[in-house]
């Protein structure tokens, strides 16, 4: 789950004239990476594509055109993608949908033109007053007239547009996918070496796909196309597969946007995928907040539907959650201490309520969020550690990781432990020979900015203590001054409520954002994680739009 | 109590959010033109710069950090 798969380069060849019954199988199989060819070796070239591909391309155009017009959403289409008939059948009816459409658009677009010419005319009076000849003055007055009888035209067409779209948008969102899977099918021969026979397909399968697509092509083809398994030594280009818990998905967006992991290393998904909405929630930590967020997300999941905006609101759902939890710890319910000021309570079962008081108990949690701080770089470096554990042994590992980790232990006990000064100073001066040996004498820079990466984390504190600040001042404008000035009063406070507190959730919502991920990237990666992989695209399922 | 020293305090702790708030918005700002000129040609790096641009909140933080130290540990320490 941490790592990426196995993966296992394949060439697949065999007889050109099974190649469409190959690509087929591939396709339904959805797990070969196809590495495109990219025409350069004597005695090959780029396949052709099938000879329905400039058919069905013609058919995507119009039903696009229709989509266009009719307004149809993707999302729209229920019904599952089967084969469709292509039979002189399939033409005629998308043809008739397709001029009743037209024609009807068509229409429109005059009545528009025409009215809007109408609108110039602004008064049939100016006409009549107007020098015309009286032909033309009659002709513009009827125009001017029928104005209303235009609109309602309009009108009905648009309704009737309304119609078709019910009627036909399944058929024709399921024609349009279907289609242009035929078309990606149809294209895929241009990405692979043929010769006059015979093809060659390149590509990526996790190893464990290997014996199963073995028999699958044996069956389909009758023993007629190869697959070969190389060894390669020199993994560079390998595409990333890691398989993640459907619950964690969301998260892989934040780990893609910072950059794909290689296929070297462990893929910090499943940490963020804790530590992010965690950070988010010390830092926003407010049940009333926490509710609301909660709210808009499940609002806002109905409305957008691509996505990048659906993993940002699951991530988002996973934050409201542990800012609920945070804000009954720190006892806040928009920007109220809720335990004494709503049940007058100060202790539940002889433990102190709330547990932890932000703006009573600064410098504990200063210290505290430093220490959160000192545990998340430590993981990093373990997970560094095992990183290169894996790829250049232990030596390395030990010169390079572990080396970290003793001088910030050390830096932390001299400000813990001021009396141990001495022999941390000797632990100090050891950890930073080995760094010196494992990583150049051009990282002690690096020193300070473990330092400065450590004080960073204070800002789980600062950035929720601005937050708290801005709701208590809103708070206590509208109890201290405003409510005893009477029934004005009243009304002013609860609309500066509302204002004031939605302004401060819309800032902390992107704050507590922007923070916790920058926590991730610059804190905690830089200490484990290099990226730039290649994301694993099998043939068969089709890139989403983000 | 009313020692001078307390008021130097509290005003060194003033100067070190203030000041380091100015540093910040001097390094937003040019982080946020670049970054809105990003966009403007390519409309998926909005995320990645709204991320770059709160880089430089860090300096602010850190004199959040120092003034209150000073006043929450340096000055009941007096």
């Amino acid at each position: 789950m941490l790592s990426p798969k196995k993966m296992s380069k394949v060439l697949i060849v065999g007889n050109k004239e099974r190649l469409e019954d190959t690509i087929n199988a591939l396709y339904d199989l959805k797990i070969i990476h196809i590495i495109d060819y990219n025409d350069k070796e004597e005695g090959f070239e780029r396949g052709k594509p099938s000879k329905m591909s400039s058919i069905f391309s013609e058919y995507v155009l119009s039903l696009r055109a229709l989509k266009d017009i009719l307004h149809i959403t993707s999302k729209e289409s229920k019904s599952e993608i089967k084969d469709i008939e292509f039979s002189i059948e399939f033409k005629k009816r998308l043809e008739s949908i397709e001029n009743k459409v037209m024609e009807k658009r068509k229409k429109i677009d005059d009545i528009e033109v025409l009215l809007s010419d109408i609108e110039h005319i602004s008064d049939v009076n100016d006409l009549v007053k107007m020098d015309l000849s009286p032909n033309v003055k009659e002709i513009m007055i009827d125009l001017v007239k029928s104005k209303d009888r235009l609109m309602q035209e309009r009108n009905d067409l648009t309704e009737e547009l309304h119609k078709i779209n019910k009627e036909y948008r399944d058929f024709i969102s399921t024609a349009e996918e279907f289609l242009s899977r035929e078309i990606e099918k149809s294209e895929t021969p241009l990405r692979l070496a043929t010769t006059e026979h015979t093809y060659i397909l390149e590509g990526w399968m996790q190893t464990d796909d290997v014996e199963k697509t073995k028999k699958t092509l044996e069956r389909v083809t009758g023993g007629d196309a190869q697959i070969i398994e190389i060894e390669e030594e020199g993994l560079e280009d390998v595409p990333v597969y890691v398989e993640t818990p459907e619950p964690f998905k969301p998260f892989e967006t934040l780990v893609d946007m910072f950059s794909t992991p290689n296929y070297h290393e462990i893929s910090p998904t499943l940490l963020i995928s804790f530590t992010f909405p965690l950070f988010y929630g010390i830092m926003l930590g407010d049940l009333g907040y926490g509710l609301s967020l909660l709210l808009l997300v499940a609002y806002l999941r109905r409305r957008m539907k691509t996505v990048g905006w659906q993993s940002l609101l699951n991530i988002l759902n996973y934050a409201s959650i542990y800012t609920m939890i945070f804000g009954i710890v720190y006892g806040e319910f928009f920007g109220f201490e809720m335990y004494h000021d709503f049940f007058g309570i100060s202790e539940i079962g002889g433990i102190h309520m709330p547990l932890v008081h932000r703006l009573e108990e600064i410098v504990p949690l200063l210290v505290a969020s430093a220490a959160i701080g000192v545990v998340h770089i430590t993981i990093g470096y373990i997970i560094g550690f095992i990183n290169v554990l894996r790829n250049k042994g232990l030596k390395h590992a030990i010169l390079e990781k572990v080396s970290w980790i003793g001088i910030l232990y050390c830096l932390m006990g001299m400000v813990v432990f001021p009396d141990m000064i001495y022999p941390l100073l000797g632990g100090l001066a050891f950890f930073i020979v080995l760094m010196v040996m494992g990583e150049g004498a051009l990282a002690l820079i690096e020193i300070f900015t473990l330092i400065s990466n450590v004080i960073s984390y204070t800002r789980l504190l600062a950035i929720g203590l601005s937050s708290v600040g801005i709701a208590m001042a809103i708070n206590k404008i509208v109890t201290d001054v405003l409510i005893p000035k009477g029934i004005l009063g009243i009304i002013l406070g609860v609309l500066m409520l509302v204002f004031g507190h939605t302004l401060n959730l819309a800032l902390g919502i992107i704050a507590s954002f922007l923070h916790s991920i920058r926590l991730q990237y610059v804190e905690f990666f830089t200490k484990f994680f290099k990226g730039g992989g290649i994301k694993f695209t099998p043939l068969g399922i089709r890139h989403k739009e983000v | 109590m009313a020692d001078i020293n307390v008021g130097l305090i509290a005003l060194a702790a003033a100067l070190a959010v203030g000041l380091t708030g100015i540093a910040t918005a001097i390094a937003e700002k040019h982080i946020g033109s670049a970054a809105v000129g990003a966009i403007a040609e390519k409309e998926e790096l909005f995320g990645k710069a709204l991320i770059l641009t709160v880089i430089p909140e860090t300096i602010v933080i850190f004199g959040l950090a120092v003034g209150l130290i000073l006043l929450f540990v340096v000055i009941p320490g007096l």
